[in-house]
């Protein structure tokens, strides 16, 4: 995983996840970004592959 | 139009430009609103959420205290008056835990270690043994290498939230750092650790509080 990449997994759960709510409508408007969530899902596996792995 | 709201703060701030973005703030009884004027939310796309993360940072740079909005957080400005004065305490109080610290972000994946056997209980489950076995199904013990890593660090974490994960991301952890002791979190992580993903410095994104 590059830095752009694992810039972009903290982008998307600080953003979509976190930070203040203000109003029950951005839970609503967010309700939709599976697609978001399965890229970020998706990133977080690659970077488990690429990573090296514990030698026994 | 609208207030597109990006952080909270409790410094004043001039309005200033952000590359394309005016940004502009209001004060609600010591509490600073960092806004741009917009007719409508942003599409969630790449783009827009670079862009949105960049100007938090911009916010971020400019104030000892932050706390950022979600993504697509549009507001009539009457109705976030009356959302800041129904939640003054826990704007005040959010902004006092967040002042010169950042957000350490930990994310597992991977296997999750073995977990310690639910109660096993014939017939109906008490509540005690349910709740247990929410508990471990909810959160699941973290490999060993992570836990190291996390007890490496903790001397340094003023404050800590767990999200439990799904598939191979077992779970993220958000600890606050003082901005002081940012360099010794740094070094208690160490080297890099297989299936342990530390990003930061970032401003306090999941210790905001939610006030609608």
């Amino acid at each position: 995983m590059d830095d752009s990449e694992k810039s972009l997994v903290d982008v998307l759960d600080s953003l979509l996840n976190q930070g203040v709510v203000l109003n029950a409508d951005v839970i609503l408007a967010l309700a939709n970004v599976d697609l978001v969530y399965l890229r970020l899902s998706a990133l977080l596996c690659a970077a488990d592959r690429v990573l090296p792995r514990k030698t026994a | 139009m609208a207030l597109y709201v990006l952080a909270l703060t409790d410094t004043p701030l001039s309005a200033w430009t952000v590359g394309a973005h005016r940004l502009e703030s209001l004060q609600h009884d010591g509490v600073h609103v960092v806004f741009e004027r917009r007719a409508a939310s942003p599409a969630v796309t790449d783009t827009e959420l670079r862009e949105q993360h960049a100007l938090v940072l911009a916010i971020a740079a400019r104030t000892r205290a932050i706390l950022p909005a979600r993504f697509g957080s549009l507001i009539e400005k009457r109705q976030l008056t009356a959302l800041l004065r129904r939640h003054e305490a826990d704007v005040r109080a959010a902004l006092e835990q967040v002042r010169d610290r950042v957000q350490m972000t930990v994310r597992v994946t991977g296997s999750a270690a073995p977990s310690p056997s639910a109660p096993v209980v014939s017939g109906a489950l008490s509540g005690r043994d349910y709740l247990e076995r929410a508990r471990l199904k909810s959160s699941p013990p973290l490999p060993r290498q992570a836990q190291r890593v996390l007890s490496a660090v903790q001397p340094y974490v003023v404050s800590e939230r767990r999200e439990p994960g799904a598939g191979r991301l077992l779970g993220t952890i958000y600890h606050l750092v003082d901005d002081s002791q940012l360099a010794d979190y740094r070094k208690a992580v160490g080297k890099r650790v297989p299936g342990v993903i530390v990003s930061g410095p970032w401003p306090p994104f999941a210790f905001s509080p939610q006030l609608w």
